[in-house]
C-alpha cells in the first residue's frame, strides 16, 4: 500500500516537472501584419523591420518612459563643454551572439557603416557636419568628434537604426546580405531562421543581462523561443488570435476589436501611438499654388468621420503633423487646425473661380473640371477606407477624386516621382524634430516630403529645432514649424493610431509593458512571459 | 441564325426548364442594371457613419458595409458593372479572336500555323495569372480589367471560328459560290461568317459568366475596379475580413455573382441544346 502511495506521489511529481518543462519550452508566438524587407538596421526604412530587428541588435542608448536617453550598451557618457566631443564608456562583458565581447572597435565599424548606408541618417553623420571622427582609445571607450554641435545627438544614438554589430562579422558579410542571411547583435534574442512569407524564429540569448534600469528584467528573456508569424490577411490573423494560436500581437485587426474584447480567453490593451496618417497636396501641381484650393480641401475633411470609417473609431483625430505621442508635440495645433466646415470650403472654391458645377456636381473653371487623383495603399484596409471617406467628403464640395490605390512599393514609387495630386500616407517616429524634417524639409523633396514643397521658413525653423544649442530657441522653433506646417494646408493631418495589443490570458508582463508610452520591442522581448 | 428564331427552336428552348430559369435570372439582372437608379433605395456611395456594418433589417435589407453604405443599393448598381464587364470582354474576344479564327480557317497554310501557335502560347499561360499581371502592370480600373481578361481568352473564339470555317469551306454551296466567280472576301463574309454565328452565340453566353467571375476575382485581388465603384468582386473583397461577424458584406454580392453566372450558363446550355441535334432527345 505504502509503495503504491509513494509511486503515485513520484508520478505526480514527475508530471509536474514535465509539465513545467513543457511550459517553459513552449515558444512565445507573435504575429505581424507585414513581412520585413530585410533586417539590416543600417539599411531598412520599414517600421516592421525595425521592430523585428530590435529583438536582436541594440544601440548604445535607449529611451526611457519619460523620453530621456539612458545607457544600454554604453555604461555612461559625457559631453565636452563645447559640445563637440561626446565620450561613451561601454559596458564590459556584453557579448554578441557569436560569443565575442562587444568593444569600441565594433561601435566604430557599425557607425561607419550606418553613415555610409542608412537612408534615414540625416543628422549625425559627417555629411551633416555631425560626427566627423570616431576615436577608440581603449576597448571600452568611444569618442565621437563633432564638426558642429548636435543637441539632439543622444536621441539619434538611441535609435535602433544605429545599432551595433560585430566588426569582424560585418567585414565578412556583403552589405546586402546583412539582415537577409543572418543578423548578429547583443540583443535578448538571437536570429535563428526566416521562412519567407511564413515566420521568423528567434532563440533566447542566455548571456543577455544588460537591460536598462527601467525594465524590471535585466535579462535573459523569459521565453526560450520566439516565433514571429507573418500573417498579412486580417481575417486570418483575427481567426488565429481568437483560436489562441497567437500569444500576443500588436497588429490587431481593428474590425475585430469588439470580438477580441468580448473573448474571455484574451486580454486587450490600448494606448496611443506616434504613428500618424495625413493627406497631402502635391505642390508641384499648379492648382495647389492657389492656397484657397488647399484651404477648401482642409475645411472639407471631417476627421471624426475618417476615424470612424477607416479605423472603426479606434484612433484619434490628428490636428498637427506631429502626433501627441511624439517628442516636441505642441498642443496648440488643436486650436489652429482647420475645422470641418464645408460652407467655408465651398466659399474658398468659389473665390478661386471654381463657380460652375456640371451635372455630376463637379466644380468647373474655364471648362475644366476640378478632378484630382489620390494615391494610397491598397493592401491596408484602413488606408483604403480613409481614401474612400476623403473621396466622399471632397465630392460633397464639388471636388471629384479618382482613387489610384496600389500596393506599398508601387505607391511609393509614384509618390517619389510626384505623379499624383493628393496622397494619404502614414509615418511613424517617436522623435519629433527629425520626423518633421523627414516629412517637410526641402532636402527631402523627392524622397519623403510628399508635399513636394520648399518653404524656406520651415527649413530654417527645422534646422534651428535640430541644431540650436539654446534649448528654448530649439523648442520654440519646433513649435513655430509645427504651426506653419498646419497653416500651409499642404499637409492635412487625419488620424493618430492607437496601439492595440491582444494577448492570451496566460501572457504576463503587459502592465509593465504599457507603462512605457510606446512599448518598445526591447521591453516586449524582456518583460512578456507565459504563465 | 434563322434556326434560333424558328418556332421549333423556341419551343425546344421553352421546354427546357433550366434554360427558362436561366433566362429569368439574366432578365432580372439586365432589368436591375437598367433600372438601378429607380429601384435602389439609397445612393450607393452615400456613407452613414452612424450605421457602420448594420446587419440586414427593414431599413437596409442587405445590411450596410464598413462605411455605412446600403449594400442592397450597391449590389443593384453592381449589376451594371457586371454586365458591362461581361459584355465588354466577350465583344473584345469575339472581335479579336473571331477575325483571327476566320483568317486562320480560310487562309490555311503558314497564316493558319502562325495564328494557332499564338493561340497555343496564350493558352499555355494560366488565364487569371496573365490577367492579374496585365491589370497590375496597366494600373487597374474597369477598362484595364476588360482588356486584361479579353487578352487571355480570345483564343477560344479563334479555335471555334477556325473549326467552323474549316468545315464550312468544304461544303457544296461554298464551292458553288467559287464557281460563280465570287471573291474570297465575299464568300467569307457573305456565305461563311453568317453560318458560324450559331455556335458563337452559344459560346458567348457561356463566356459571359466566365468573364464576370474573372473580373470579380481581379477586383477581389485588388487590381480591378477602384473604390468606390460597387463592382461585385470588390464588394466581396471589402467583406473578406469581416466574414466572422458581418457575413452579409460578402455574402450578398457573392449570391449576385452566383445567380448571374448560373443564369448565363443555363441559357447557354439551353441554346446549345437547341442548336445541337445530339442533345435533341434529352429535351
Amino acid at each position: 500500500m505504502k509503495k503504491g502511495i509513494v509511486l503515485l506521489v513520484l508520478m505526480g511529481l514527475l508530471g509536474v516537472v514535465l509539465g513545467a518543462t513543457a511550459q517553459t519550452q513552449r515558444p512565445m508566438v507573435t504575429a505581424f501584419q507585414e513581412e520585413p524587407d530585410f533586417l539590416d538596421p543600417h539599411r531598412t526604412t520599414r517600421f516592421h523591420s525595425l521592430v523585428v530587428l530590435s529583438y536582436v541588435v541594440e544601440p548604445l542608448l535607449d529611451m526611457d518612459p519619460s523620453f530621456q536617453p539612458v545607457p544600454l550598451l554604453a555604461r555612461s557618457f559625457e559631453w565636452s563643454e563645447d559640445k563637440l566631443t561626446l565620450v561613451f564608456h561601454l559596458k564590459q562583458g556584453v557579448l554578441f551572439h557569436t560569443g565575442q565581447e562587444m568593444t569600441s572597435r565594433d561601435v566604430k565599424a557599425s557607425y561607419e557603416r550606418y553613415f555610409r548606408l542608412s537612408p534615414l541618417e540625416n543628422y549625425l553623420g559627417p555629411k551633416y557636419n555631425g560626427i566627423t571622427e570616431i576615436q577608440t582609445p581603449d576597448p571600452y571607450t568611444v569618442i565621437f568628434k563633432f564638426a558642429t554641435p548636435k543637441p539632439l545627438a543622444l536621441y539619434h544614438i538611441a535609435d535602433a537604426h544605429a545599432s551595433i554589430m560585430p566588426a569582424d562579422w560585418l567585414a565578412t558579410m556583403p552589405d546586402e546580405e546583412v539582415g537577409v542571411k543572418g543578423l548578429v547583435g547583443t540583443g535578448p534574442y538571437r536570429f535563428d531562421r526566416w521562412i519567407r512569407g511564413d515566420r521568423i524564429v528567434m532563440k533566447r540569448f542566455a548571456a543577455y543581462n544588460h537591460a536598462p534600469d527601467y525594465i524590471s528584467n535585466p535579462g535573459p528573456a523569459h521565453a526560450e523561443e520566439l516565433v514571429m508569424r507573418i500573417i498579412p490577411e486580417a481575417a486570418t490573423r483575427l481567426a488565429e488570435i481568437l483560436a489562441g494560436n497567437i500569444d500576443y500581437t500588436f497588429d490587431v485587426p481593428l474590425m475585430g476589436y469588439q470580438q477580441l474584447v468580448a473573448n474571455p480567453n484574451l486580454q486587450v490593451y490600448m494606448a496611443p501611438t506616434y504613428s500618424v496618417q495625413y493627406l497631402v497636396c502635391n505642390m508641384k501641381r499648379e492648382l495647389f499654388n492657389d492656397r484657397r484650393i488647399r484651404l477648401a480641401i482642409a475645411h472639407a475633411i471631417n476627421k471624426e468621420e475618417v476615424v470612424k470609417g477607416a479605423w472603426f473609431g479606434i484612433a484619434f483625430p490628428l490636428y498637427g503633423l506631429v502626433g501627441p505621442g511624439t517628442t516636441g508635440y505642441w498642443k496648440g495645433v488643436e486650436e489652429i487646425a482647420y475645422a470641418y466646415d464645408p460652407e467655408k470650403s465651398v466659399a474658398y472654391l468659389e473665390q478661386a473661380g471654381w463657380t460652375a458645377v456640371d451635372r455630376d456636381g463637379v466644380r468647373m473653371k474655364d471648362g475644366k473640371r476640378l478632378e484630382l487623383t489620390l494615391i494610397s495603399f491598397s493592401n491596408v484596409d484602413q488606408w483604403r477606407r480613409a481614401a474612400e471617406v476623403v473621396q466622399a467628403q471632397l465630392a460633397k464640395v464639388g471636388i471629384k477624386v479618382n482613387l489610384a490605390l496600389a500596393e506599398v512599393g508601387a505607391t511609393y514609387d509614384r509618390a517619389r516621382a510626384a505623379d499624383y495630386d493628393l496622397g494619404i500616407f502614414r509615418n511613424t517616429w517617436w522623435m519629433g524634430e527629425p520626423y518633421l524634417t523627414f516629412l517637410t524639409h526641402s532636402v527631402n523633396i523627392g524622397s519623403s516630403n510628399f508635399g513636394q514643397w520648399k518653404n524656406e521658413t520651415i527649413d530654417t525653423l527645422l534646422d534651428l529645432s535640430s541644431n540650436a544649442l539654446d534649448d528654448v530657441l530649439r523648442r520654440d522653433a519646433f513649435v513655430v514649424a509645427q504651426a506653419i506646417v498646419v497653416e500651409s494646408a499642404v499637409w492635412i493631418p487625419l488620424a493618430v493610431n492607437v496601439n492595440v495589443v491582444a494577448a492570451r490570458r496566460d501572457v504576463g508582463g503587459l502592465d509593465e509593458l504599457f507603462s512605457h508610452p510606446w512599448q518598445p520591442p526591447l521591453m516586449r522581448a524582456l518583460v512578456l512571459y507565459k504563465r | 441564325m434563322k434556326q434560333f428564331f424558328s418556332s421549333r427552336a423556341v419551343r425546344r428552348f421553352t421546354r427546357n426548364r433550366l434554360a427558362l430559369v436561366g433566362l429569368f435570372f439574366v432578365a432580372a439582372v439586365g432589368l436591375t442594371a437598367l433600372l438601378a437608379d429607380v429601384i435602389a433605395p439609397y445612393n450607393p456611395l452615400a456613407m452613414d457613419f452612424d450605421a457602420l456594418l448594420s446587419p440586414p433589417s427593414a431599413t437596409h435589407p442587405m445590411g450596410t458595409d464598413v462605411l455605412g453604405r446600403d449594400l442592397l443599393s450597391r449590389v443593384l448598381y453592381g449589376s451594371r458593372y457586371a454586365l458591362l464587364i461581361g459584355m465588354g470582354v466577350v465583344v473584345l474576344q469575339m472581335v479579336l479572336g473571331g477575325i483571327l479564327g476566320l483568317v486562320a480557317g480560310f487562309a490555311g497554310g503558314v497564316v493558319d500555323g502562325l495564328i494557332m501557335r499564338a493561340v497555343d502560347i496564350v493558352w499555355s499561360i494560366p488565364g487569371l495569372v496573365l490577367a492579374l499581371a496585365l491589370a497590375g502592370a496597366l494600373g487597374g480600373g474597369i477598362g484595364v480589367m476588360i482588356i486584361a481578361i479579353a487578352v487571355t481568352g480570345w483564343g477560344q473564339f479563334t479555335r471555334l471560328l477556325r473549326g467552323q470555317v474549316l468545315s464550312l469551306r468544304e461544303l457544296d454551296y461554298v464551292t458553288a459560290a467559287y464557281a460563280l466567280g465570287a471573291s474570297r472576301t465575299r464568300i467569307l463574309f457573305r456565305h461563311v461568317l453568317p453560318n458560324t454565328l450559331g455556335p458563337v452565340v452559344v459560346y458567348t453566353t457561356l463566356e459571359m459568366p466566365a468573364a464576370i467571375l474573372s473580373s470579380a476575382a481581379l477586383s477581389f485581388l485588388g487590381v480591378g475596379a477602384q473604390p468606390p465603384i460597387p463592382e461585385w468582386g470588390a464588394l466581396i473583397a471589402d467583406g473578406r475580413g469581416l466574414i466572422s461577424f458581418a457575413w452579409w458584406v460578402s455574402t450578398f454580392p457573392g449570391l449576385a455573382i452566383m445567380i448571374t453566372a448560373l443564369g448565363f450558363n443555363f441559357v447557354g446550355d439551353g441554346l446549345r441544346d437547341v442548336l445541337d441535334p445530339r442533345f435533341e432527345r434529352r429535351i
